[in-house]
C-alpha cells in the first residue's frame, strides 16, 4: 500500500518534474519566439520608417507638383474670379446707384436678364469700367469669365507692380 | 433653367415689340419650346448673298445667357465660315468671345455681318476659304451667288 503510494507519489513527482520541465521549455520557447517577433517587428518598423521617410518625401514633392499643376489647369480652364475676389467688389442697392448714373439705358436695366432694376435690387458695380448688373446675374458669369459682359474689359484691377511706378512718377 | 426661360421670354416680348425695327431679321420662337428658335435673315446687299433669304436654327442651352446659343444655317450657303453640309457657323461670339449681353437678335446681326465680311483664315468650308485666300474674289462670288440662287431664293413658276 505504502510502496504503492511512494511509487505513485514519486511517479507523480517525476510527472510534475517532467511537466514543469516541459513548461520551462514552453516558456523559453515562447520568450524566444516573442523576442524573435519583437526583433522582426523592430526591423520591419525601422525599414518602414526609412521607407516612409523616403516615400513621404517623394510623395510630398509629387503632391505639391500635382497641386500646382492642377491649380494652373483650373485657372486656365475657368479663367473666372474666385469667391474671395468677388466679395471685395462693390455692391449696392439700385436706389443708391441711381443718382450716379445718367440716362444710359444700360444703367436702368440689367444686360444679363434684361429686366429693369427695382429700387430694392442688389447690384454689383464692376470697379474698372463702372458697369452695373444684378448681383445674382453677374456673379455666376464672373466666376466663369473675368470680363465685363458690356465692354468685355477685365474687372481685375491692374497689378500693383504696374501701378506703383506710375504713381511714383507722378509724384 | 428658370433664369434662361425668363430671359428668353424677355427677348420674345422684345422681338414682338420691335418687329419692324430690323426688317432684315425675322426671329420666331417655336410654339411649344422656348429653347428652339428660327430666324430668317436677308443676305446683305452688295454681297453674293443679296436677294437671298437664309434660315437659321437656334438651340438655346439651359445655361443661357451664361452660355451662347447654338446656331446653324438651315439654308445651304457657300461661305468660308459656314460648314457646307451641316450649316455650322464659325464665329467667335458664338464660342469664346460670347457675352451674356448678346441677344438672339444681335447674334443674327453678327451673322449678317459675317456674311458680308468672311474670315478666310478660319474656314469651315475649305473650297470657299481657298478661293478667297488665293485672291480669286470673282470665283468666290460667282460660286456664292450660284448657291444663293439655288438655295436661298424662292423658285419662280
Ligand atoms: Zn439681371
Ligand atoms: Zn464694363
Amino acid at each position: 500500500m505504502n510502496g504503492g503510494t511512494v511509487d505513485s507519489s514519486s511517479s507523480r513527482r517525476s510527472n510534475s518534474i517532467n511537466f514543469s520541465k516541459g513548461a520551462i521549455d514552453d516558456v523559453a520557447y515562447s520568450i524566444g519566439l516573442s523576442l524573435l517577433v519583437l526583433v522582426v517587428l523592430v526591423i520591419i518598423s525601422y525599414i518602414s520608417y526609412k521607407c516612409n521617410r523616403l516615400s513621404s518625401h517623394s510623395s510630398t514633392t509629387n503632391f505639391s507638383f500635382y497641386r500646382t499643376h492642377d491649380d494652373s489647369i483650373t485657372a486656365q480652364q475657368l479663367g473666372g474670379l474666385d469667391k474671395a475676389t468677388l466679395v471685395n467688389y462693390p455692391k449696392l442697392l439700385y436706389s443708391q446707384a441711381k443718382p450716379h448714373k445718367g440716362d444710359d439705358p444700360a444703367a436702368s436695366a440689367c444686360s444679363i436678364c434684361l429686366s429693369d432694376y427695382k429700387e430694392t435690387d442688389m447690384l454689383r458695380l464692376l470697379p474698372e469700367c463702372g458697369h452695373i448688373f444684378h448681383l445674382k446675374c453677374i456673379d455666376p458669369w464672373l466666376m466663369l469669365h473675368p470680363t465685363c459682359p458690356i465692354c468685355r474689359s477685365s474687372p481685375l484691377p491692374t497689378p500693383l507692380a504696374e501701378v506703383v511706378p506710375t504713381s511714383m512718377h507722378q509724384n | 433653367m428658370q433664369a434662361s426661360r425668363a430671359r428668353l421670354f424677355k427677348e420674345y416680348k422684345e422681338v414682338q415689340r420691335e418687329k419692324s425695327a430690323d426688317p432684315d431679321i425675322q426671329l420666331v420662337c417655336d410654339d411649344s419650346n422656348i429653347f428652339k428658335w428660327n430666324a430668317l435673315i436677308k443676305g446683305p446687299s452688295e454681297t453674293p448673298f443679296e436677294g437671298g433669304v437664309f434660315q437659321l436654327a437656334f438651340s438655346v442651352p439651359e445655361q443661357y445667357p451664361l452660355q451662347p446659343p447654338q446656331v446653324r444655317f438651315l439654308t445651304k450657303i457657300f461661305h468660308p465660315n459656314v460648314h457646307f453640309k451641316t450649316g455650322e457657323i464659325c464665329l467667335d461670339i458664338l464660342k469664346n468671345a460670347w457675352s451674356p449681353a448678346w441677344t438672339l437678335q444681335s447674334v443674327c446681326r453678327a451673322i449678317i455681318a459675317l456674311m458680308a465680311h468672311p474670315e478666310p483664315d478660319s474656314p469651315l468650308n475649305c473650297d470657299s476659304g481657298n478661293l478667297l485666300r488665293s485672291g480669286d474674289i470673282r470665283g468666290y462670288q460667282s460660286m456664292a451667288r450660284m448657291y444663293t440662287r439655288l438655295a436661298a431664293m424662292p423658285k419662280k413658276g
